[in-house]
């Protein structure tokens, strides 16, 4: 019986994972970019001014308000943004209303602002780090809410497979430390072990806070029968799910004098080690106009609390938020606050991202496992034929992902700045180089593929930051000098990955090298003990 | 696939897909809707907070019913299995739902 049970785990751990593969691998590797969001979004923003000195905040704020005033005096919500320490910019933004006459559509405005003279600059439309990381939930070009259930549904089996990868394996933690390199299959499924079991909390973490993240779609219908059917009761269910616990007092401030001067003076005073990202003001112009200071530092997991102000009963009032009301609630913001890791510094940051990768590692050996399985009992012509096609596909979404990644980086730099849809343009260029990919391993000498793949993501990677010096002012050197931190990373960070990539193609093929007269005089089946990418010239072609 | 290999095995198989696959999300709502309840401890005063703890546990029922449909010993018990626990707790809720009237 237990050894029935556990083949036919082992048979839904294998199916659960292939469905979805890659689709998961796609959701994992463009998710893990989003660690990365700011990083990324002050490269494709190099017309940023970034601030490295100490700034007046109150001479930033007057200047802030003359710009608002003049661009947005009709716009109900003004928001100002003070350099934070992954955002060193000062920005200004607003909600520009619609206007038939000129033609304007409702929209987020936003706009940078130099620290020293306080002009403004123009900065390219661009998706940024925001839309990159943002295709792993919606997809970007199917309907949000198609996106959304198929990410569910992809989500749901990822867990399932994360389950009974657990109950198929005996000895969990011996296999752990086992890693047999020359034996072909093995090697593989020890790769594969290693990748699961090593981050397998975290793989847990993020399945599991990744449906809850999407519930309110998935599971639409609970909400439905328990809190009433249809859009607005939807609405009124977030908002009150999502709900603060408040501190409301009075403060000795005329409301007269209410301003957003007085206002951040107000928060400096009361939060001394705190400091304040953003500004404010929401509903102006209407009875319920009211100001609202967010602060840059997270207390733990949770963020720093929000203040507003407002006038009421002719007295300045302000309302503190100390965290969710709801039990349930808080935990799921916990869950929410893991998944996102707005909260960790630049170390568990790029812990996140490994694990993120290591994630992405585990579904692509999965997938490779899948065909070198299959390829050593595959009989028929037909069948072999099949599995010789999904193992092309394979590499082709392996490393087509993270070229297609780069891809979205060199778009963004060779796009002329003044085309009005570029941002479209530069998601299309992500996925026009994604499918180029899998037709290039589909036509491609087998033998070839890895490497040619390898080499070809090494290239695009490495040549990043030297497209960088080419098209803007921004070099490695010039980002030491405005100790532009976040356009350093960047590019030492492409020129690491292109190293990686470098290195994968060379250590393929010094294998295949060592592997060829092995090839010759073996049968099929013990040829499967070589990297899949030396399985060649046999009959499954 | 072995099991693939005859007729028999392969329309089990679906069987067990299907059933996994529609059994289970119908299963998982009803869970979350008479956890909700549980929770609130009636179904009037039904406040958000249970409706969270029922959504979030909705996920891990998917993931068991999925599990114990493809561990037990036939296809046609696990449909009965599986659609009989949906009977019962749909009555449950009908019932709970009954009663507020």
């Amino acid at each position: 019986m237990k050894g029935r049970f556990r083949q036919s785990m082992n048979w839904l751990h294998t199916w659960t994972g292939f469905i979805f593969g890659w689709l998961l691998y796609f959701i994992f590797v463009t998710g893990s970019t989003g660690y990365f969001e700011n990083e990324i979004d002050r490269w494709m923003k190099p017309e940023m001014t970034i601030v490295n000195q100490h700034i007046d905040e109150y001479k930033v704020l007057a200047s802030a308000e003359k710009y608002l005033n003049t661009l947005a005096y009709n716009s109900p919500e003004w928001y100002i943004s003070f350099p934070a320490a992954r955002e060193p910019f000062i920005g200004i933004s607003w909600l520009q209303l619609a206007d038939k006459e000129t033609n304007t559509p409702r929209e987020w405005r936003a706009k940078n602002l130099d620290p020293i003279n306080g002009s403004s600059t123009d900065v390219r439309e661009t998706g940024g780090g925001r839309t990159l990381y943002r295709m792993h939930y919606n997809l970007h070009y199917v309907p949000q809410v198609v996106g959304y259930i198929l990410v569910s549904l992809a989500t749901m089996l990822m867990l399932i497979g994360l389950i009974t990868g657990v109950i198929i394996h005996k000895k969990i933690f011996t296999e752990f430390f086992t890693f047999r390199s020359k034996k072909g299959l093995r090697a593989w499924l020890d790769i594969h072990n290693i990748f699961s079991v090593l981050p397998l909390p975290f793989h847990l973490m993020i399945t599991y806070s990744g449906l809850l993240l999407l519930m309110g779609i998935s599971m639409s219908t609970v909400i439905d029968t328990t809190y009433g059917e249809g859009k607005s009761n939807h609405k009124r269910f977030y908002k009150e799910a999502h709900s603060d616990i408040k501190e409301k007092k009075f403060i000795n401030l005329s409301p007269e004098n209410l301003s957003l001067k007085t206002v951040l003076e107000d928060a400096h005073n009361r939060y001394k080690d705190q400091r304040v990202s953003y500004v404010g003001l929401k509903d102006r112009g209407t009875k319920n106009e009211h100001y609202d200071i967010w602060f840059d530092a997270f207390e733990g997991i949770e963020s720093a609390s929000a203040v507003e102000y407002r006038i009421k009963d002719k007295k300045v009032e302000i309302e503190i938020s100390l965290g969710k009301s709801g039990n349930a609630a808080s935990v799921y913001d916990f869950f929410e606050h893991l998944h996102e890791g707005l909260f960790a510094n630049t170390y568990l940051r790029w812990l996140y991202f490994i694990s993120g990768l290591l994630g992405a590692g585990m579904i692509a050996t999965g997938m490779i496992l899948w065909t070198l399985k299959r390829k050593k009992n595959a009989e028929k012509q037909q069948k072999a034929k099949f599995i010789a096609l999904i193992e092309r596909v394979n590499i082709g979404i392996i490393i087509g992902v993270p070229i297609a990644i780069a891809a979205y980086f060199w778009s963004n730099r060779l796009i002329p700045v003044s085309m009005a849809t570029r941002s479209d343009w530069e998601v299309h260029s992500l996925f026009i180089t994604l499918i180029a990919c899998v037709c290039f391993c589909l036509t491609r000498p087998i033998k070839e593929v890895w490497t040619n793949m390898l080499w070809l993501a090494a290239s695009v990677y490495i040549l990043l930051p030297v497209l960088n010096v080419f098209t803007t002012e921004h070099n490695i050197i010039s980002s030491v000098k405005n100790s532009d931190w976040l356009m350093l990373g960047f590019d030492l960070s492409m020129l690491f990955f292109g190293a990686c990539f470098a290195i994968a193609a060379m250590i393929i093929k010094r294998k295949k090298a060592n592997a060829i007269p092995i090839i010759q005089s073996t049968s099929l089946a013990e040829s499967c003990e070589l990297p899949p990418s030396s399985l060649i010239k046999e009959k499954v072609v | 696939m072995l099991l693939l290999k005859n007729n028999r095995v392969f329309i089990s198989t679906l069987i067990r897909v299907l059933v996994a696959l529609f059994g289970g999300f119908i299963f998982a709502n009803l869970a979350a809707i008479l956890i909700t309840y549980l929770s609130a401890g009636n179904a009037v005063n039904v406040a958000v907070d249970d409706i969270v703890t029922g959504l979030m546990v909705s996920f891990l029922v998917y993931a068991a019913v999925v599990i114990f449909v493809f561990s037990t010993k036939s296809a046609l018990s696990a449909t009965l299995y599986v659609t009989s626990s949906c009977l019962v707790s749909f009555a449950v809720i009908s019932y709970i739902d009954r009663a507020i009237q």
